[in-house]
């Protein structure tokens, strides 16, 4: 089982509470890049509104930073499908955030990657996401790939 | 200590504690929250999943909340002034209960109770327990920030038919939505709204702004700032015209409709189109599906359509079409539940009235504003607060010479600079506060308060449901629950109130009688419980008015207020054109200026300290039309100079196509820049005293460079 994010897109309202969760579970400072970034735009689906993205780590089927980190420091939990990092093998290259996506990886704080586990600790305990469960209008979910 | 991950694993030391949001904190967002606590301190807030009001949701806002809780700017021990305001010494509780008893209880004897002023911002909570105290001290002077905020809608409601309508979202057919964006404001309505949309529910929604709630509207309306009585007008002419009104409810159950039909005959589709802006085609097909496509319920602001020099004519007119189409007091449309708690209205009845009555209001001197806003003290049993700083200054109708105060924010007030001047005035002032905040600053004695996490609340939903909280964790440094430092003084300086002498839980028991619920069965339910089903406890019919009338003077619905008639103002609901005293023409201030559309992230001033809001939007903005802003060579984020009669400020411009070409919108609540003070602080509603903080003309233009 792969687990992943979905976004409904209509319903985002730019609200931002799932930026702010994700700083609350990861104790991400204020300073640094939360894991999940909120982007509007004026000439998207839902003009003259402003139509909103809310993205985070996917865990790609195919996860393109799983092949290119040289030092195996990124990996998949077998069970969950979530794509994680092991931070003490990390080498700072940066050559995972060449090929993401999503933009997930970040490297602000200690110049090591950092990046959205799904709120894995939170999953195993059989909670959802901070972002998900905090999302005011349903927008994102959380569940099995397929 | 357990690592950050750990916290949700068995046998982690980290314990879930059931708590109440400590931002927003009122009717229609104060949302369930876990908070996870080891060694006293909290790691983690989420919202309560089994919370029926906020599904485990909580906003921008509330997930920052530790940043509130355990911002090094807290106040953590009461202070005393010495020598010039702004410069504070420590003091004890003892000795700050004791300075504040002997003074206040001085100025009683020397002037009367009544120059005394009991006033409350936020937190709301304490309201009642604050107004009990003001009435056993003597004072009837007890003033909130409802005096800008939701009560003249209330008002406007009393006046047409005697008691405020819910609108009934989940049994409406068509819902007009006018002048609200919850999705920003009260999040806990977003899901259920969406829901609604897809359902089916035609959405009709009023707002020169675009929102979120855009998207999911059968019809949207765009009026002018402050043309929405005109457009109410208009709407109810088609439905009049084309005889889709409720022909039996209004023979049988309505005063004044005549005089009504005469004065929207004006209002043509082409005439509302000139005055609203709103293309009289839509104007027409909006009037239709409302009236065709019942039961239709009307959701309205707090703040957003009374915020004008005739807001509450404007509100009237707005709730006048629920009447006309038959759907007050109706399944699916505006349903009235009489005031639970806290200006909530459930299934409970509880003793709030007795308790925050002990004497009746008539036995006092007259109220702060009853002189020029005597609607307002017909109908809102407190002191018009927007009159404070005028009776202040003045010393008539009678001198104030003192005020406690609990979360009061002058910066709120219109003209604000003059509110500064009347509080210096003030032989004493004491503040109750979480932070030292600009009004704080100003006070003789300062007391730390207590966030919602760290003390107890009681609190009912509409969606009959029910909690009282324990604390979560033990207060800050010496911070007190402000229904503790009120029972404190109660104590000292209204020693005959025995109730509020018993302390908080007596209280509750006696607030909490009717409603069969008790301080100890509440406690044993951390996650509050459900009032359906319980014995005792029976759900508001709907068309109550067939039995009982109308609570008007006329037992009817009135078109035409008797009460606004007695008083002197038009008792139709007249509404006249946007801006109204202002020069429409006037080059000077082509652009309307609206403060106090809602941000996501901010709460008034409330989440400015904290960084993971404030980095969410950094620095102050004025909300201008792409077009606006290059009509005058402005582009995005450059600054520029934001000019009405009373002064500028000077402030980053955000281009946004969800802005109306006519129009500057701008947060009011930013510590960097006074967006208050642009404001006259006469300009008030005469009938309810609001301020007119949405229909005032401005100009822009794009800065010059700062010298040096």
């Amino acid at each position: 089982m792969r687990l992943t994010f979905f976004f409904d897109e209509k319903r985002c309202s730019g609200c931002l509470a799932c930026v702010v969760a994700c700083r609350d579970e990861h104790d991400i400072a204020a300073h640094l890049p939360a894991y999940r970034v909120v982007r509007g735009r004026e000439d998207g689906p839902f003009a003259p509104g402003v139509s909103y993205s809310s993205l985070a780590c996917l865990n790609c089927a195919d996860a393109p930073c799983l092949e290119v980190c040289p030092s195996q420091a990124i990996f998949r939990h077998e069970e969950t499908g979530i794509v994680d990092v092991r931070r003490d093998l990390c080498l700072g290259c940066q050559a995972c955030a060449a090929v993401c996506p999503c933009a997930a990886p970040s490297f602000a704080g200690d110049g090591l990657m950092a990046k959205c586990d799904s709120c894995q600790s939170r999953v195993a305990a059989g909670l959802e996401p901070a972002c998900v469960q905090t999302c005011t209008t349903g927008a994102l979910r959380f569940g099995p790939a397929s | 200590m357990a690592g950050r991950k750990d916290i949700y694993l068995p046998g982690s030391g980290v314990e879930v504690k059931k708590t109440l949001c400590a931002i927003c904190e009122g009717a229609s967002t104060s949302c369930g929250m876990n908070v996870y606590v080891q060694d006293g301190r909290v790691l983690k807030v989420e919202g309560m999943k089994e919370f029926p009001h906020n599904r485990g949701t909580l906003c921008a806002k509330g997930n920052a909340t530790r940043q509130y809780v355990y911002n090094a700017e807290r106040l953590q021990t009461p202070l005393r002034r010495v020598g010039r305001r702004g410069e504070f010494v420590e003091i004890s509780w003892e000795e700050a209960y004791g300075e504040i008893a002997e003074r206040l209880l001085a100025i009683k004897k020397k002037h009367g109770a009544e120059a005394v002023v009991f006033a409350v911002g936020y937190s709301k909570w304490l309201r009642p327990f604050a107004q009990r105290l003001a009435i056993s001290f003597g004072s009837p002077n007890f003033a909130t920030e409802s005096s800008t905020c939701h009560f003249a809608t209330v008002i406007a409601a009393k006046l047409t038919y005697g008691a405020w309508g819910a609108p009934d979202i989940a049994n409406c057919r068509s819902l007009l939505v006018w002048g609200r964006n919850p999705f920003f404001s009260a999040t806990p309505a977003a899901r259920p709204l969406i829901e609604a949309a897809e359902r089916g529910v035609n959405i009709i929604e009023v707002n020169p702004l675009v929102t979120h709630l855009s998207r999911y509207a059968t019809l949207r309306l765009a009026p002018h700032p402050g043309s929405d009585g005109v457009l109410a007008l208009g709407l109810a002419r088609v439905i009049v015209d084309e005889g889709l009104h409720d022909r039996e409810f209004i023979e049988r159950h309505t005063y004044g409709f005549d005089e009504y039909r005469a004065l929207i005959s004006r209002f043509t589709p082409q005439e509302t189109e000139r005055l609203s802006g709103v293309p009289a085609a839509d104007v027409v097909r909006a009037a239709r599906l409302l009236a065709t496509s019942g039961p239709a319920a009307i959701m309205t602001s707090a703040s957003s359509t009374v915020h004008h020099l005739d807001g509450v004519q404007n509100h009237r007119a707005i709730l006048c079409l629920s009447g006309l189409t038959g759907n007050f007091d109706a399944p699916g449309g505006n349903h009235v539940v009489p005031e639970t708690w806290l200006h909530v209205g459930c299934s409970a009845v509880t003793r709030q009235r007795e308790f925050t009555f002990p004497r009746p209001l008539a036995e006092l001197p007259p109220r702060v504003g009853a002189d020029v806003f005597p609607v307002w003290c017909r109908f809102v049993g407190e002191a018009q607060a927007m009159h404070l700083p005028k009776q202040i200054l003045s010393g008539k109708p009678y001198p104030l010479h003192a005020m406690l105060a609990f979360g009061c924010n002058h910066r709120m007030w219109p003209g604000n600079d003059v509110f500064e001047r009347a509080l210096e005035k003030l032989d004493f002032f004491v503040d109750v506060d979480l932070f030292l905040t600009p009004t704080a600053r100003r006070a003789d004695i300062v007391l730390p308060a207590c966030s919602s996490l760290e003390r107890s609340e009681l609190r009912f939903y509409s969606c009959d449901h029910v909690i009282l909280t324990e604390p979560a964790i033990a207060p800050l440094g010496l911070a007190r629950a402000d229904s503790d430092i009120i029972i404190e003084l109660a104590r000292r300086i209204a020693p005959d109130d025995t109730l509020l002498g018993a302390g908080y839980e007596a209280c509750l028991e006696y607030i909490l009688q009717p409603s069969g619920l008790t301080v100890t069965e509440l406690k044993r339910h951390p996650s509050g419980l459900s009032l359906g089903g319980r014995p005792g406890i029976t759900a508001s019919g709907h068309y109550k008015y067939r039995q009982n009338g109308f609570a008007t003077p006329t037992g009817k619905m009135e078109f035409v207020s008797t009460v606004l008639g007695e008083m002197g103002f038009a008792p139709l609901p007249v509404a006249a054109a946007p801006g109204g005293d202002q020069d429409m023409e006037a080059a000077d201030f082509p652009l309307f200026l609206v403060t106090g559309v809602r941000l996501p992230m901010y709460m008034h001033s409330r989440t400015f300290r904290n960084p993971w809001n404030r980095q969410l939007h950094p620095l102050p903005t004025v909300s201008l039309n792409p077009q606006t802003a290059a009509a005058r060579g402005i582009g995005d984020g450059e600054e520029v100079l934001l000019r009405t009669k009373r002064g500028e400020v000077r402030v980053r411009a955000q281009l946004t196509g969800v802005v109306p070409g006519d129009m500057a919108c701008i947060y009011h609540g930013w510590p960097e820049i006074e967006v208050n003070r642009l404001l006259h602080p006469d300009r008030l509603d005469p009938i309810s005293g609001f301020p007119a903080c949405k229909s005032l003309r401005c100009a822009i233009a794009k800065a010059p460079p700062l010298p040096g």
